[in-house]
């Protein structure tokens, strides 16, 4: 066994260009995704139609009451112009009693905008449909819930796309490390190792522990630099973290074990990872939330993704400090497709051998 | 030794081995002679238990080597058709593992090593990166990585396939020194008849997943003794004296190559004359008429109607 992990690591030392490329990668995303995150606001340009100005601005100044927003006063042509130019994904036109959203391509934070722009509609017409005032309603709801919940979004989306790029990135890691097995085969050297004495199971221990630990060392690595770079904080639960990290690891393992025993060249599974990591990664809210996705059935798809339950334990343990017995279930999605991966690939592993 | 019986493969619809039975004794040099697709490569992978046959039996030492592979595996050497190294490593990185896949370590590994790496004639090219190396010293030590266990049986497949003709040579002299001097068992794999012909103590003749024929090269030329093969050397080519040769009932074959026709034929003492009359007949003017010993080519011509490398 040890004698196969040592050799990966020795080929890996020839060629480390794909592993090196990956984790530059998700040092690069995260970085800029997170870092614009948490030293800006998400800009928003409005305008108006029957507003006065000074209506206008009021209104202005009571949205940027966020911490997560910088709405900017704006008019119609302008913002007409910069969406047409790409230059802007979409403007809002705030009224009196409603808004509308003017859009040229959709953007992440769009739907963010209008949750909390329909709050803050919605709490106007209750305070002129009581006859109320802002100052009014600090005497019945205390201003620190608010605070709170604007604190709470921001950081779980800086750990979405923490989490969510690097794990997407290691799963292309991982992958693309595993296709040498399909090199491998191709090349006759899989079959010299298949020949020689040593077991099957000790084969393919000493490989799945060389992507298990190439995966680890990734996503440990980039989660030591974002501590220190962006100030990135996982809490104090480094063990559930690690146990969050390596079940999907194994899963990752499972699933590549599991392309490499369907495709028949190296060629193919070059092809098929991006396709099955990009998807993954999609549906399973590597790329936005999956609060986002209204679709029943690309939940559905969802469930039979490990990138899904990866982010969604590492999520909670980082934002909610969850304890075990809150992971459980998602611990047991982990396995389960781990189990089904494995035992797929080693079907048709063992079905072309026969 | 070595032993396969009634071994056959299917893949789908495709039988590619049928009840293909064969022995390797001790000691000696077999070949597996057959053009390409004849089940040679299928029938090693069964053999050397790499790929599990639909049916049928490898017996090694009067064991049971499907059931309990791990004795032939310690004991065989197998040299596949592909180069199947590490490419961006060193043959000496190379060799390291595969040693170690055979549970040699430390010293004795490295001394193995030096002397494989002497015997294919690449210890000066050790610290090289395989990819850097010309086709036939990627051969070389294609071998050389399945020689470092001592294995008792060599199971080569086609190991000179697009090598230039002073690497083969080399591959030929070590294949026989290895079973010569090293009384190591052997069994080649090839479709170059020439290679066979001088490595092989006996052979056996595969076509269309079947064995057609096996003996020692005698045993096999004598299937031919009934027929005489007879070369015709001419300057110029003539398709209506082909076709007459071609009606003659007492001639089986007639091959055409650029340099003229061999002719395989019912022994009979007016052959060479008939062949004259045909000649100036069709005003051909051969400058050379002989008679000539068979050769494995012709054996496997004249079993299955066509050429080795057809």
């Amino acid at each position: 066994m040890w004698t196969i992990f040592m050799m990966q690591w020795k080929r890996l030392l020839k060629q480390p260009f794909v592993v090196l490329t990956f984790f530059g990668l998700t040092l690069l995303f995260v970085t800029f995704l997170g870092q614009s995150q948490t030293t800006g606001k998400v800009g928003v340009q409005t305008y108006t139609n029957d507003l006065s100005d000074q209506a206008y601005t009021a209104l202005i100044d009571e949205l940027n009451d966020s911490d997560q927003f910088d709405f900017r006063q704006s008019d119609r042509t302008t913002v007409e112009d910069r969406i047409k130019n790409n230059r802007l994904s979409f403007a809002v036109e705030l009224n009196d009693a409603s808004f509308s959203f003017l859009v040229g391509q959709a953007s992440f934070s769009q739907p963010l905008v209008r949750e909390y722009l329909t709050e803050v509609y919605q709490e106007k017409r209750w305070l002129e449909a009581n006859d109320l005032t802002a100052s009014d309603l600090n005497d019945y709801i205390p201003l620190e819930t608010t605070s709170v919940d604007t604190a709470g979004d921001s950081i779980q989306y800086q750990t979405q796309v923490v989490v969510g790029m690097t794990l997407y990135f290691v799963m292309y890691t991982v992958l693309f490390q595993m296709m040498s097995i399909a090199e491998q085969k191709t090349d006759g050297t899989w079959d010299r190792m298949m020949l020689s004495p040593v077991s099957k199971m000790k084969i393919f221990s000493g490989l799945f522990l060389y992507y298990f630990l190439i995966g680890l060392i990734q996503v440990g690595l980039s989660f030591l630099i974002f501590t220190q770079w962006i100030g990135f904080s996982f809490g104090d639960q480094y063990g559930l973290l690690l146990l969050s990290i390596s079940l999907f690891l194994i899963s990752i393992v499972a699933l590549g074990l599991m392309l490499v025993s369907l495709v028949k060249t190296p060629q193919q599974l070059q092809a098929v990872i991006p396709i099955v990591a990009t998807a993954s990664a999609m549906l399973g809210g590597a790329f936005w939330p999956l609060e986002f996705v209204t679709q029943p059935v690309l939940l559905i798809f969802s469930r039979v993704i490990p990138i899904r339950y990866g982010i969604e334990t590492l999520s909670d343990v980082i934002v909610r400090g969850a304890s075990m017995s809150e992971l459980v279930l998602s611990y047991g999605f982990l396995i389960a497709l781990t189990v089904l991966f494995g035992a797929i690939g080693l079907f048709f592993l063992e079905r072309k051998h026969n | 030794m070595l032993e396969v019986k009634g071994l056959s493969k299917s893949f789908k619809d495709l039988k590619a081995v049928k009840e293909v039975s064969l022995e390797l004794k001790e000691g000696e040099s077999v070949g597996l002679l057959g053009p390409n697709g004849a089940g040679k490569s299928t029938t090693i992978q069964m053999m050397s238990t790499g790929l599990i046959p639909s049916s049928g039996e490898v017996i090694y030492n009067n064991e049971d080597a499907l059931k309990n592979p791990k004795q032939l595996r310690r004991d065989l050497g197998v040299v596949p058709q592909d180069i199947a190294l590490y490419e961006e490593l060193s043959a000496y990185e190379n060799l390291l593992f595969f040693g170690r896949l055979y549970g040699l370590k430390g010293k004795a590994l490295k001394t193995k090593i030096d002397e494989v790496l002497v015997l294919v004639g690449l210890s000066d090219r050790k610290k090289d990166r395989v990819k850097n190396y010309s086709g036939g010293m990627k051969r070389r030590i294609n071998i050389a990585a399945s020689l470092l266990h001592n294995p008792k049986v060599l199971i080569m497949d086609e190991p000179t396939v697009g090598i230039d003709p002073q690497s083969r040579s080399y591959i030929l002299d070590l294949i026989k020194q290895l079973n010569k001097e090293n009384h190591m068992t052997v069994l080649y794999t090839s479709h170059y008849m020439e290679e066979v012909e001088k490595l092989c103590d006996r052979i056996y003749i595969m076509d269309h997943g079947e064995v057609i024929a096996s003996g020692t090269k005698q045993d096999l030329q004598n299937l031919m003794q009934e027929e005489e093969t007879v070369w015709i050397e001419t300057l110029e080519k003539n398709e209506a004296f082909k076709h007459a040769l071609e009606d003659d009932q007492t001639i089986t074959q007639v091959i055409e190559s650029d340099q003229g026709y061999k002719v395989i034929a019912e022994k009979r003492e007016d052959l060479l004359g008939d062949l004259f009359d045909y000649a100036k007949a069709h005003q051909m003017k051969p400058t050379a008429l002989a008679i000539q010993t068979p050769t494995l080519e012709d054996v496997f011509l004249h079993l299955t109607g066509r050429k080795l490398r057809d």
